[in-house]
């Protein structure tokens, strides 16, 4: 007894040590994806900036950053086309609350989820960089967390986490110039006037504010550096009840306000043995789920891309590709009536 | 659910551990139903539909094997034998149509060139060990060396939660008599002490190598499945971290098995002992997965093989050993092979181990006829053992690959088919020495040419260098707890299994019920629990067999 003694003490002790340390340096800059907080700050200003014209808007996770340029859209359709593709690790929630924000009496909403965003609630919680987050800049997320919801959301951001937390203390003290960065990304007018500000678009394909256009385009992604395995364009996406359920009454909620919306696939890439009967099989079972929501703009077939198409991710397409995907989403648009309802 | 989960740990655990002691001080047999009952709501906890195929298949056997026992005496007019062969073929034709039936109706679709849309079969968790822990039941019974009268043993024997989704291999021998024992139905401390160590030890190996090893092995294999052209380090350093993910991850889950096992006092037999110190693959198998080469050698080989022997008999030596060697190690193995997966993949591990097998027989064949003197140089120890080792790997880039295509693909970028691509600052010395570069397959693009790696180069072969080092250094957990029973193979006056003890300069990790291991194993079992929070629990890879 006196070893199970020993093991529960020191299990306790350091659980003890650990989580006070957390809670006493919080908030701290410690590194975390401040980007995420300028790309919400610079969208909502987008859309601030267009108030009063009915406007189209993309939205997804990351990939309509990459797969769709709305200048082309702007330029053919003569409607300002805000891209509104955040950031894939942010839950759905978020994007539907920046959709939300965002759209006025009159727009039209494209909605062009990642797959994986049609049934999340099979992977609840959090994800350790969006704790990292909280603690870091999006403080309000932190305090409306009960205490045992923090004590739960803690263990997310690993062992080392407090030693993170007091280096960024001791350099907000001792080195403040280090985390300039990241303390203006903690303000709104400094990330709007640093855009406004900046001398050019970065060179480097970087997530970044500072590299996308006035539309929230992402820019400087010529290359194709994907290797990795493609998204089977052959199966079928799941959608969760519970999803469905959210974006029912979503789509519900932004038609009482005389907001039109369309959901859209994403693109896929091509592979070997790739069979386009069951792609288009699995896209009109995707269309048919959809349908008494709102309909789907386009068809998987129409989706599918070579792998030097793309650019770092399989939901990212590179300039090339996504002048490809653009050309065809504006095809769609000019087809379907529902554009020519809304204008 | 899974061992590296918090419902298991925090909650399933502590409650099925509290129920069973304190239900002890009561009735015993209310204790091993509480068992069971808990076994199955562990089972029910990924789908609870199949809990109830699960209860039907233990009910329906253990009414066999009731009736078994009652033939049992009877004159031989009343024969088990078919009552026998219809249950094995039920339970058989179960288990075929959970994992095999897409796999057949496949590959006679493709056969005759038709196409075939795969039914949605989702597999039972364990079917494989429960299906062939039933069937040696059965067996025995009808042999006259098993009898169970006792509903709740038999419920707990085939699905107590330690061993019901990835083995071991139970045989009733092993733990019926351990589930009657009184005195194991009493709390033990030392007992909770040693499993608990051997859990976190377990937990620690699943949580910090295994899964770390598979996060470097997964983009290769991805890359080979998008029929990605890779080079020579590249396909070996995939196929090293998937051997060593498969290592570490099997061997937390025999450890972690073993351990929690060992807080209820039972002891389950051992499965893993330290494989790839083999010298030899016939050495490597009764190392890996014990328990279920015991079997298949008990219920397989040696039915398959003595039926053989007898048509080679007073044949050639070649005709002789074709019946008497070849043709039961392939049949065996193409089981062993299939009994993993309804794949092509897996099918091409059994016969490459079969193949492996037949020659290793052949070469002591050779060696004893033509008396070649048996080395035990250490040279000899670490060539045999590192021929064994790559073997292995090989046979293992089937396992994994998703394909055979892919398999050979990743097989052929081992053998430096697509060449062979070195650091930049290389090229200037190979130069210098008038090497004529191209025609030997080199290139200059990086050791990593294809940039399928999310880690830094340092980083893996670092993981790699230590995990071989774990592998081949340190001893097992069945080592570690030299001084303790810790595996059924231990109990009685004869160990069934050598366990040596480390050797000098490593005898002090041997664990002792002290306060530094207690206070170490605390701290690691909590990083555990953080990691665990950090990263998605990723199931154990036998959890698809």
């Amino acid at each position: 007894m006196r070893y199970l003694s020993y093991f529960a003490g020191s299990f306790i002790a350091l659980a003890v040590f650990y989580y006070s340390l957390i809670f006493v340096l919080f908030p701290s800059p410690v590194a975390a994806e401040y980007w995420v907080r300028e790309l919400l700050v610079f969208k909502r200003d987008i859309a601030k900036n267009l108030a009063g014209q009915p406007k189209i808007i993309v939205a997804s996770g990351s990939s309509t950053l990459f797969n769709v340029d709305t200048n082309m859209l702007t330029e053919a359709l003569k409607r300002p086309t805000i891209n509104l593709g955040l950031m894939g690790g942010l839950p759905l929630d978020t994007i539907l609350e920046e959709v939300n924000a965002v759209s006025a009496p009159g727009d039209l909403v494209i909605m062009a989820l990642e797959p994986d965003y049609y049934c999340r609630e099979a992977n609840p919680g959090y994800e350790p960089w969006q704790v990292r987050n909280a603690i870091a800049w999006n403080h309000s997320f932190w305090q409306n967390k009960s205490f045992f919801q923090k004590l739960a959301l803690i263990p997310a951001l690993g062992a080392n986490f407090p030693l993170e937390m007091i280096q960024a203390r001791l350099d907000f003290i001792f080195r403040p110039d280090l985390l300039a960065p990241r303390l203006a990304a903690l303000d709104d007018t400094q990330i709007i006037a640093k855009f406004s500000n900046r001398p050019a678009i970065p060179v480097e394909p970087i997530y970044s504010v500072y590299n996308m256009d006035g539309l929230g385009n992402v820019r400087n992604v010529h290359q194709s550096n994907y290797s990795g395995a493609p998204h089977r364009a052959d199966e079928d996406i799941n959608i969760c009840p519970k999803t469905l359920k959210q974006l029912t009454e979503f789509v519900d909620a932004l038609k009482l306000r005389n907001i039109n919306i369309v959901f859209a696939n994403t693109p896929f890439m091509a592979f070997d043995g790739l069979d386009l009967v069951k792609v288009k099989d699995s896209s009109k079972r995707f269309s048919a789920a959809l349908e008494p929501i709102a309909p789907v703009l386009d068809d998987r077939t129409d989706l599918i891309f070579t792998r030097d198409l793309f650019f770092d991710s399989v939901m990212h397409l590179n300039a090339t590709g996504r002048e490809q995907r653009t050309q065809r989403l504006l095809a769609r648009l000019q087809a379907t009536q529902l554009f020519q309802q809304s204008r | 659910m899974l061992f590296n989960s918090y419902g298991f740990i925090f909650v399933f655990l502590p409650i099925t551990f509290l129920g069973a002691f304190l239900l002890c001080k009561y009735t015993q047999q209310g204790a091993v139903l509480w068992l069971g009952i808990a076994s199955l709501a562990f089972y029910a906890y990924w789908n609870p539909i199949f809990v109830a195929l699960l209860l039907a298949t233990i009910i329906f056997n253990y009414a066999v094997a009731r009736k078994l026992s009652q033939l049992q005496g009877r004159p031989s007019s009343s024969s088990s034998k078919p009552l026998l062969v219809t249950a094995i073929t039920l339970n058989l034709l179960l288990l075929g149509y959970f994992k095999y039936t897409n796999f057949f109706i496949g590959a006679l679709a493709d056969s005759i060139g038709a196409t075939f849309q795969p039914f949605h079969i989702l597999l039972p968790l364990g079917i494989s060990f429960f299906t062939f822990t039933q069937i040696a039941f059965l067996v025995d019974v009808s042999r006259g060396f098993a009898h169970e009268h006792n509903f709740a043993r038999y419920l707990l024997f085939v699905t107590f939660f330690p061993h019901l989704i990835a083995g071991p291999v139970l045989h009733h021998k092993q733990m019926m008599p351990q589930f009657s024992d009184s005195a194991n139905f009493r709390f033990q401390a030392d007992n909770v002490c040693v499993g608990l160590s051997i859990f976190v030890l377990g937990l620690a190996k699943k949580i910090f190598i295994a899964d770390t090893f598979g996060e470097i092995a997964n983009p290769i294999f991805d890359a080979g499945t998008a029929t990605q052209s890779l080079q020579f380090f590249e396909a070996w350093v995939g196929a090293l971290s998937y051997t060593l993910q498969l290592y570490f991850d099997f061997s937390a889950y025999s450890d972690m098995a073993i351990g929690l096992s060992m807080m209820f006092n039972i002891r389950l037999p051992l499965n893993f002992n330290s494989p790839f110190k083999a010298t030899s693959v016939i050495d490597f198998w009764q190392r890996w997965h014990m328990s279920l080469t015991k079997y298949i050698g008990e219920y397989l080989y040696t039915p398959i093989s003595l039926t053989l022997m007898r048509r080679g008999l007073g044949k050639p030596f070649l005709i002789d050993t074709i019946y008497t060697l070849v043709l039961p190690t392939l049949i065996t193995f193409f089981i062993i092979g299939l009994w993993h997966g309804a794949n092509y993949t897996f099918i091409m591990f059994g016969l490459l181990h079969g193949v492996y097998l037949i020659i290793n027989h052949w070469w002591r064949l050779f060696k004893k006829k033509f008396a070649v003197a048996k080395s035990s140089s250490p040279i000899n120890r670490v060539g045999s053992c590192a021929l064994t080792y790559c073997c292995v790997v090989i046979a293992l880039v089937f396992f994994r690959a998703d394909t055979v295509s892919t398999a050979t693909a990743i097989c052929s970028a081992m053998a430096g088919l697509n060449g062979i691509s070195l650091p930049a600052t290389l090229e200037p010395l190979l130069t210098t020495l008038s090497l004529n570069v191209p025609s030997l397959g080199l290139s200059f693009n990086g050791v990593f040419a294809s940039k399928l790696f999310t880690h830094a180069h340092w980083y893996i072969f670092l993981s790699l260098l230590v995990g071989h080092l774990i592998v081949w250094s340190l001893p097992n957990i069945h080592q570690l707890m030299y001084h303790y029973k810790v595996a059924c193979e231990d109990l009685g006056a004869r160990p069934a299994i050598k366990r040596p003890q480390p050797a000098g300069n490593l005898s002090w990790l041997v664990w002792r019920p002290n306060a530094l291991w207690a206070s170490v194993l605390g701290g690691l079992f909590f990083a555990a629990v953080l990691v665990m929070a950090s990263n998605k629990p990723s199931s154990f890879l036998y959890y698809q067999f």
